[in-house]
């Protein structure tokens, strides 16, 4: 890549991040740093480092980002290896159901954790009936052994964006390769560990880091525990405090300069692998059909880690059609009342509309954007790219109510970003950066894992060849990276259709609700809101479901996970 | 399949899907009509349904009025704490660029400290209201200045109450008998140790209503002392400590401190947990939809005894409203006998919500009659009839150290409460041995001489100043709770 067209590309993408995520990310964090009289201090900093709850949080954070990212990659790698090396029966409908926890909404997923594993949960009440518990002395799951629970319910739901660029991985390697090494007597283990693991590394670590971070600083698993010793939680609860305490402010610049300090270091120690020398695969399935017991086995795999995933899902399901439902297996009465009047509910219409236009537009820029800082990271010799790398993750470290209120104070009449607020007050332009720069990780690692698998000799020959860079990214480039641009896009996509903060503090008005802020607003119906809400949940997940099921069968005919 | 067959199955899937909401809502009838003549904005923390049956009767009311059609156009960011942040920066843009208002005509509901902190912050403009219908506010009049010691309106005339709200206890009677437990019947029945981990708090540092409603249980225990001891500065700070320690006792049995109103008698219903800081509508509503056949309900909602007392849920008119006789009418209907029967009527009942009851009280003593009472889904409440010897709140008690007491909550109970909760399990575990109670329960480190009238630094304008006395009054808490367990597992190793 030539040294200008790269600097010109990183300087844009730079320019991006200054105005549209550096920006209002400091004017709401800089109250750390300003003291009394309005001059600099690190005084708030010291403090969290000078309190020992505040340590504790972030040791607990790293702790949870750190096991639920090992237990997030011990599910997803093998469920991967298992679909790129065999053929089972089932294996299309049990891949797309590893997706499930994609598509998982918000507010009331949290509700259908507690409908099955509350302590008069739907689990507990199996176990009752089953004479394996004593009703006098149900078992409170959420409240007892919390950070496994926390680490097994993270790593549920994230192991797709795993399994995802996994894949995306697998399906970019020659299976001749293995097969060489099959050929010379090589064993499966051994295989594995140098043939199969140094070739996936790059989707290994796309997806390792994105759910790391994603980890470190999550707040909605901990908040269904009622987990409050964790860094994201106390910025969360001091931020929305009435006070105006500098510390949670303080708190949330530490844990994006830990979680940026942990992607350069991981990327130091896992990211530089010297890939992109192997030939492209020729076509074909490296998967072979598995028989007997083993295509048995392979489904269970699937079969079971899907079930577990979709236990919150199976919650929701059934609460948005269950009249009142506690204590029991299953509710007592069944009724189709609240998916009459969630849908029926004028909000609801109008916010699925502004859903798919958000989400779209956020996907396509985030997708222009995230190309150009992974070719930048990838093809170019820049000395400053790891940084740009490194500033391209930060939007998943920052707490979605520290980004959401910087957009709402630029965003005012008089302000830098009030060109972004368009006519009626709608909040288009700023929804779809806003939620683009939060979803860039997503095709950022998607884009360079595909990239460093792909052989750049390819490219250089083109351009040999006269192609001009556009032509020769449309012809050669995008083709070999297509299976990882589709992933990053279905996750980002998906997440930009489920996001909560942005949508909540910037969608003013009922007729630019997205989907995410029409269930909230339903939430609070007195008598059966909770309900509706799980109803248009619902609907939520199914729409998306199929939206990605289309998606994957437009985008992905040749190989990958986008066999399904 | 192959790739067309694919994409048709799914093109009809998504078909149906967006079909189907299509289709509910042409039955349901229910369209935003945003091009109507008139346009109202309101800021607001109510739920949805207050939201709905406000502004259909509202509409209803102007259309009746003036024949014009009207659009309510609802900014509702979340709770108290969001507004909050959505006015701040709104008003600081406007400052910056020399406009009155914000774009939004009301504000509509949330606690009193809310209102008056946007009253004092001078983003309210007089509500018309009171010189429009000055016989509707007096001592005697429908809404009298003052209801067991609370504000109903501004003296300034910047907002005015337009219901009442109680903060009391929320339960699960099975959840409780399960535990061993009765009904509570005070909020020192929420430190029962019997109820260890089930008790759901509601978080005073996220609202200015939760934060009146721990003042409240201070002043109630201040008072209790008073009136054993007299009023002397030794009750005083006596019945303070009782009141903290109280706070210490609930939070100790907590399972979380929320924010949001419907969490509270959500988990209860759900047996999550047994019992509950809960306000009096959501405590109503959840007792109703959990209503059995034979009348009794998984979830019970009571009024603290001797602990609790009504306060207003405002309405005002923001300065620079766009719309300001509009948005002085609706503060008008909202004051209004139509407007206040809409809080607790039945659904259905001519000039009730049409489709589901508010369980709400109303602030004018004179929609408290006999006939409005049967129709209401309250026929036992009655705000304004006094109870002899009843609670009533005294602002020269605890008054100034409103903002002080949450953040004593926030320090020794949210803050610290891992190690609180660990301290209270090993000391309930021996059985309670005084020494180490004692200093769990130690709350000498904030005397009410020093704290009573607010603490300097944490109620101070520097920020930096109140995080530090914060950490340092937190630290003293966690070295007691600390030592308290340490206390009672040394004992058990010996």
């Amino acid at each position: 890549m030539k040294r200008g067209t790269a600097r010109g590309i990183a300087l844009a993408a730079v320019a991006l991040f200054g105005v549209f995520f550096l920006y209002p990310a400091w004017t709401v964090l800089r109250q750390a740093f300003v003291g009394n009289g309005g001059a600099f201090t690190l005084e708030a900093l010291g403090m969290v480092f000078g309190t020992p709850i505040y340590r504790e949080g972030l040791a607990n954070a790293f702790g949870l980002g750190l096991a639920s990212t090992a237990a997030a990659l011990g599910l997803a790698f093998p469920l991967a290896l298992i679909a790129h090396r065999h053929e089972f029966p089932g294996k299309s409908w049990l891949g797309a159901l590893v997706l499930a926890p994609m598509v998982l909404p918000p507010f009331v997923g949290a509700v259908g954790v507690k409908q099955m594993l509350g302590v008069e949960g739907a689990f507990n009440a199996l176990l009752v009936q089953l004479g394996w518990m004593d009703a006098a002395a149900p078992f409170d799951w959420l409240a007892h052994g919390r950070f496994g629970g926390m680490v097994a319910m993270n790593a549920l739901h994230l192991y797709p964006i795993l399994y995802l660029n996994i894949m995306a991985a697998l399906s970019n390697l020659d299976s001749a390769m293995e097969q060489a090494a099959e050929n010379l007597g090589c064993p499966p283990w051994r295989r594995f560990w140098r043939i199969t693991l140094p070739l996936a590394m790059p989707g290994v670590f796309a997806g390792a880091s994105i759910v790391f971070i994603w980890a470190f600083t999550e707040l909605g698993v901990p908040l269904v525990f009622d987990y409050g010793r964790v860094a994201p939680v106390q910025i969360f609860d001091g931020i929305k405090g009435l006070d105006k305490n500098p510390i949670p402010y303080a708190l949330a610049a530490v844990l994006m300069a830990a979680a940026a300090g942990t992607f350069a270091l991981s990327k130091l120690a896992l990211g530089r692998a010297r890939l992109g020398t192997a030939p492209r695969p020729q076509g074909g399935s490296a998967a072979k059909p598995a028989r007997g017991w083993k295509a048995f086995a392979c489904a269970a795999a699937f079969g079971s880690v899907a079930g577990l995933a979709c236990l919150p899902h199976l919650g929701v399901i059934v609460l948005s059609v269950a009249d009142n439902w506690a204590g029991t297996v299953l509710p007592e009465h069944l009724t189709l009342r609240h998916f009459t009047e969630a849908l029926g509910n004028g909000l609801v219409v109008p916010s699925i509309q502004n859903s798919l236009l958000y989400a779209t537009g956020a996907t396509v820029l985030a997708l222009t954007a995230g190309l150009g800082v992974a070719w930048v990271v990838v093809r170019s010799d820049l000395k400053w790219r790891g940084w740009l790398d490194t500033l391209a993750m930060l939007p998943l470290a920052v707490p979605g109510l520290v980004m959401a209120f910087g957009y709402l104070a630029q965003s005012q009449e008089g302000k830098p970003f009030h060109f972004l607020v368009g006519a009626g007050g709608s909040p288009f332009g700023l929804l779809v950066i806003a939620y683009a720069i939060r979803r860039l990780p997503y095709l950022v690692r998607a884009a360079a894992a595909g990239l460093q698998q792909a052989n750049p000799v390819l490219e250089e020959a083109a351009r040999s060849l006269g192609a001009t860079p556009f032509r020769m990214l449309r012809r050669i480039a995008l083709p070999l990276i297509g299976t990882h641009l589709a992933a990053g896009c279905i996750l980002a996509f998906a997440f930009a259709m489920m996001e909560v903060s942005d949508s909540l503090i910037l969608a003013q008005q009922a007729q630019h609700y997205p989907i995410t802020k029409a269930i909230y607003a339903l939430l609070s119906t007195l008598g059966n809101g909770t309900e509706m809400a799980a109803a248009l949940g619902v609907w939520a997940m199914a729409f998306l479901g199929v939206a990605i099921a289309g998606a994957a069968a437009l985008a992905g005919r040749r190989g990958g996970w986008f066999r399904l | 399949m192959n790739l067309l067959n694919r994409l048709a199955v799914i093109g009809l899937l998504l078909a149906l899907l967006v079909g189907l909401p299509l289709a509910f809502r042409r039955v349901a009838g229910d369209r935003m009509t945003v091009d109507a003549d008139d346009r109202l904005v309101m800021i607001s923390p109510h739920n949805e349904t207050i939201r709905r049956e406000f502004a259909r009767a509202f509409g209803d009311w102007w259309r009746a009025k003036t024949g014009r059609s009207l659009y309510v156009d609802w900014r509702t960011p979340g709770g108290a704490s969001e507004i909050r942040m959505v006015l701040d920066a709104g008003f600081k843009a406007a400052a910056e660029t020399g406009r009155e208002g914000i774009g939004i005509d009301v504000f509509f509901g949330g606690g009193e400290p809310d209102f008056a902190s946007q009253a004092k912050l001078g983003r309210l403009a007089r509500a018309a209201v009171f010189d429009r219908h000055p016989e509707w506010f007096g001592e005697r009049a429908a809404v009298p200045p003052e209801l067991t010691g609370e504000r109903l309106w501004a003296a300034d005339g910047s907002w005015v109450g337009c219901c009442l709200s109680q903060f009391g206890i929320a339960y699960n009677p099975g959840v409780l008998q399960r535990l061993g437990a009765g009904e509570p019947r005070s909020w020192e029945d929420l430190g029962d140790p019997r109820l260890m981990g089930t008790v759901a708090l509601a978080d005073p540092t996220k609202s200015g209503s939760v934060a009146r409603a721990f003042e409240l249980l201070v002043q109630s225990d201040m008072q209790r002392a008073i009136r054993e001891q007299g009023d002397t500065p030794g009750a005083r700070s006596a019945g303070w400590a009782d009141g903290l320690r109280t706070i210490l006792r609930m939070a100790a049995n907590a399972r979380y401190f929320t924010d949001s109103a419907s969490k509270v008698p959500h988990d209860i219903g759900q047996g999550d947990a047994a019992a509950g800081m809960c306000i009096d509508f959501y405590g109503r509503a959840y007792a109703e939809k959990w209503r059995r056949a034979d009348g009794s309900s998984r979830v019970g909602w009571i009024a603290p005894e001797g602990g609790g007392s009504f306060s207003a849920d405002p309405v005002a008119v923001l300065k620079g409203a766009p719309h300001p006789e509009l948005a002085q009418a609706f503060v008008e209907f909202c004051l209004s006998p139509e407007g206040q029967v809409l809080w607790f009527f039945k659904p259905g009942e001519a000039g009730g919500p049409k489709e589901r009851a508010l369980h709400r009280t109303p602030i004018r003593r004179d929609v408290y009659t006999a006939e409005n009472l049967r129709r209401s889904t309250l026929p036992e409440v009655d705000p304004f009839a006094r109870v002899e010897g009843g609670f009533f709140y005294r602002k020269e008690l605890t008054g100034k150290a409103f903002n002080t007491l949450r953040q004593l909550v926030k320090v020794a109970c949210i803050d610290s409460h891992d190690e609180l909760t660990r301290a209270w399990r090993a000391v309930a575990a021996a059985g309670f041995p005084p020494e180490a109670t004692a200093v769990l329960l130690d709350v000498s480190a904030v005397p009410y001489e020093a704290f009573g009238q607010g603490d300097a630094l944490l109620d101070g304008g520097d920020p930096l100043a109140a995080a530090a006395r914060a950490r340092e009054l937190g630290e003293r808490f966690r070295a007691n709770f600390r030592r308290a367990a340490a206390m009672v597992e040394r004992t058990a190793e010996r």
